[in-house]
């Protein structure tokens, strides 16, 4: 970290005027809270790595400091409370910004001010016939429901992402910030330039890179109308991949191989857009459809794979976060309700047939 | 007239229908057009409805929000709520159904079934998850909103980061710059221009040229086209816009422009009048103002980052007295913000290898990037005005020579500041006798307490809500989902209907 120097400081060396300066340097203690929190639980982190090479550390020791560093984080998420995103609506003529709540702010609203006010009422209708079975309701449902609800989609999306990224070759998480990339910076695996692909390269994209020049086709050209261009061109990429594959990391030859590639990669994207130029001269309805299925460029293969890999998660996230929001709650309360009746009514009447006897 | 001009003279396409119909006249193939189908069913549902959906529910917070409370919570639970606890009618138990006929007696399965579901149940539910969800967000929207534009107060929008930063790096600009002295409108307005050109730290940004060398030659006639085409809207037909838009130096233009293109495509729209709206909007694009203007020379992104924030500045400081002169300034922000953004975008995709090498980084960020560097940066751009860098030593932010920046994050922030640039001079209006520098830093304090203000009383507001709605959703004096539960069992459940 950066050491702060004078030169550097936000004051700027000021004389800062005393005129509500208290209340203003408590309010940014109240901004920049979440960041000393944050710190703290990295520093905690840090150490425990050291001590982890030193072999100085127990596992319980270990266990107590991830507890320790978990709790700044989960505090530094409670404090985050500055509106600072917007969500763009745009419906035509009416455009418009929704503030984002940031997380600190829709805990409290969910946690504090949604689940004790419904367990209260509902506390209050038990009351009446003695009946308090909807506060373990409302407990069960919306406790599991709002945790999924702010956590659940974020977590299950990195798992997801991690194994399909493994099952597709391809990198779906940034290294970085190991956060799941959107579906915007897939932009990054456009092949723009022979530097673009060999960063590509080096990121280890190489089989998935593969498997989108594989999946590239003429859309049915050649066989419909006997124009060759486009296949061939394509073959020809297919083996200039083929031939970089063979070769190792370190082999001399492999940086002829990746500008073969790229140079292969440029001459089709030219006979595809020259193919769909020559289709669009033709303006039936067909040819339409298949210039439309032709419009994508050959240098966004990897781009268009990226997203294909991305959405099977989505969608099993998705798909997961709407049976455990919505489904399981209402199913546990109701077939947890169903057996605590079913076992009163069955005590009930076994006590009334033992009077009988 | 020039080149291109004359290309749009050119006639359509003038095949004859029988020809044209005939997909397979440049081929050899022997098969007929008219069977000829292309793509599939999944390939259309997966690029035209299911990636454009996941990315929007998965990028925008609100319609991911929106998305998981709709399709996971309300739909089953509505659904669920009308079917838990709800009495069914067996026709075998019912007496009074022994002698009916059969479309009678289905008739009366069918309405005693459908009056027997929960309904007080589902109202219940309804109101509570319509109530929360939304509601959730609606309340600091609807605060904020009232901020905007009841109060023309966009800079509360901005994060407390942007605000230190932004402020603190203006006022130590001015500070340092003997012309903030002079207590002019002209002079303030050139010191905005320069410090926001200023931001912009990238080197490879700086250096790399905006149109290839080798197509300028070209540029005369677009420009020339483009004159035209701005002038004399009403007197361009369809096909010249698209032969306009379809000359290769124009191609190469709009791809680096995504949002021009956009705009292209919809001036070739057949709605007439959102045509001239979108022109205007065009001619106000600085891009296309640098190809209008015979004076400016398009070298470098430089040229281009020095044109932009002469006319950001110049938008920043109009009036907003009346209603006319704040929408003017609203429609040049946002016009501006939109440019920019295509612009950084685009750079960072035809260039940012290249420009990305760590000799052309500043000194203090080459330490950092001792690793391979990262590819994902297409939508970053080094700037110099944030207080991002914590320093746990002091548990302060401080400022830093530069910094990556999300670029639509960036324009964001600077569409939302320009309020504050404004209200600074209005300010100095009132109380000349203070120093520019002294009256930003006085003006940045309030903003920071005046910001968590107004976060506390909306979230304290929805809070207030969610308690409300709490209250009013549950007004039932029995637990509806539980009501068969409290009297017969649903097994033993004879058929009384609804009456049970």
């Amino acid at each position: 970290m950066m050491q702060p120097s004078s030169s550097h400081s936000p004051r700027f060396g000021r004389q800062q005027s005393s005129n509500g300066e208290w209340l203003y340097s408590q309010v940014a203690k109240v901004y920049e809270r979440p960041y000393n929190l944050k710190h703290r639980a990295d520093s905690i982190d840090k150490q425990v790595e050291k001590q982890k090479q030193m072999g100085e550390i127990s596992l319980f020791s270990r266990m107590g400091k991830a507890v320790k560093a978990g709790a700044f984080r989960f505090a530094a998420l409670c404090a985050e409370h500055d509106y600072d995103r917007q969500s763009e609506v745009n419906l035509g003529k009416i455009r418009f910004k929704v503030p984002n709540p940031p997380k600190g702010a829709l805990m409290l609203m969910l946690y504090l001010a949604t689940i004790p006010p419904r367990m209260y009422q509902a506390y209050r209708r038990g009351k009446k016939d003695n009946d308090y079975r909807e506060v373990g309701d409302v407990m069960r449902r919306d406790i599991i429901s709002v945790t999924v609800f702010l956590f659940g989609l974020t977590v299950l999306k990195k798992i997801l992402a991690k194994q399909f990224q493994k099952l597709f070759k391809i990198n779906l998480l940034d290294k970085k910030s190991d956060k799941v990339l959107s579906y915007s910076q897939f932009a990054n695996y456009r092949i723009n330039s022979l530097s673009t692909l060999k960063g590509i390269l080096d990121e280890g994209n190489e089989e998935g890179l593969r498997r989108a020049i594989n999946r590239l086709n003429d859309h049915k050209l050649a066989k419909l109308t006997g124009d060759h261009r486009l296949s061939n061109a394509l073959e020809q990429l297919r083996k200039r991949m083929y031939e970089l594959r063979q070769t190792r990391l370190n082999d001399s030859s492999r940086e002829g191989r990746i500008e073969s590639v790229y140079n292969a990669m440029q001459e089709a994207e030219a006979v595809r857009k020259k193919v769909r130029a020559d289709v669009l001269q033709y303006k039936t309805k067909h040819s339409v459809r298949l210039a439309d299925e032709l419009s994508e460029p050959i240098t966004h293969a990897l781009e268009v794979y990226a997203k294909y890999a991305r959405l099977p998660s989505d969608m099993i996230s998705f798909g997961f976060v709407a049976v455990l929001l919505g489904w399981f709650p209402v199913w546990f309360n109701k077939t947890w309700n169903q057996m605590q009746y079913n076992r009163k009514v069955d005590a009930e009447s076994h006590e009334l047939a033992k009077q009988t006897l | 007239m020039s080149l291109v001009v004359n290309r749009l003279t050119v006639q359509p396409n003038s095949r004859s229908v029988s020809q044209s119909n005939n997909l397979t006249t440049f081929g050899t193939g022997a098969q007929n057009p008219r069977v000829v189908r292309f793509g599939s069913a999944t390939h259309t549902t997966v690029n035209k409805f299911l990636l454009p959906t996941f990315q929007k529910l998965t990028e925008v917070f609100l319609w991911s929000f929106l998305g998981v409370d709709l399709l996971c919570l309300w739909v089953p639970r509505i659904t669920n709520s009308l079917v838990t606890g709800a009495i069914p009618y067996d026709s075998r138990q019912d007496p009074s159904a022994q002698n009916l006929s059969f479309p009678r007696l289905a008739g009366r399965w069918v309405d005693r079934n459908f009056m027997g579901l929960n309904w007080r149940n589902l109202y219940e539910e309804s109101k509570r998850e319509i109530g929360s969800g939304p509601g959730t967000l609606a309340i600091p929207a609807v605060v904020f909103l009232g901020v905007r534009h009841v109060l023309n107060k966009r800079h509360m929008e901005l994060s407390y980061h942007s605000i230190e930063g932004l402020c603190q790096g203006l006022e130590h600009h001015i500070s340092k710059n003997p012309a903030s002295q002079v207590h002019s409108r002209k002079a303030y307005t050139e010191q905005i221009e320069s410090y926001i050109n200023s931001i912009f730290t990238d080197p490879g940004l700086r250096k790399a040229p905006l149109i290839e060398p080798a197509a300028k030659h070209e540029l005369a006639d677009i420009r020339k086209t483009l004159i035209h085409i701005l002038e004399h809207p009403s007197k361009l037909t369809h096909h010249e816009l698209e032969q306009f838009q379809s000359h290769p130096q124009v191609k190469a233009i709009l791809l680096r422009h995504p949002q021009l293109a956009k705009d292209l495509r919809d001036l070739l729209a057949p709605q007439k009048q959102a045509k001239g709206e979108l022109l205007k909007q065009l001619n106000e694009r600085p891009f296309f103002q640098l190809l209008r203007e015979p004076g400016v020379e398009l070298q470098t992104y430089d040229d281009y980052l020095k044109h932009w924030s002469k006319q950001w500045s110049d938008a920043a400081m109009i009036d907003r007295n009346n209603r006319s002169s704040r929408l003017l300034r609203h429609e040049k922000l946002t016009v501006l913000h939109e440019d920019l953004q295509d612009v950084l975008k685009n750079f960072n995709l035809l260039h940012r290898r290249q420009g990305y090498s760590l000799e052309a980084l500043p000194g203090d960020v080459k330490g950092k990037l001792t690793d391979k560097q990262p590819i994902h940066n297409v939508d970053r751009t080094w700037i110099r005005y944030t207080s991002e860098q914590w320093s746990p030593i002091d548990k302060k932010f401080h400022a830093k020579p530069s910094v990556q920046k999300d670029v639509q994050h960036l324009t964001g922030d600077l569409e939302r500041w320009a309020d504050f640039a404004n209200d600074v001079w209005r300010t100095q209006g009132r109380r000349p006798q203070k120093n520019i520098p002294t009256l930003i830093d006085s003006m940045r304090k309030r903003l920071i307490v005046q910001k968590l203000g107004l976060s506390v009383f909306s979230t304290v507001l929805a809070c207030g809500y969610m308690v409300h709605l709490a209250f009013w959703a549950q007004n039932y004096g029995t637990y509806q989902a539980n009501r068969l539960l409290k009297g017969q069992p649903s097994k033993t459940a004879k058929g009384e209907g609804i009456n049970a």
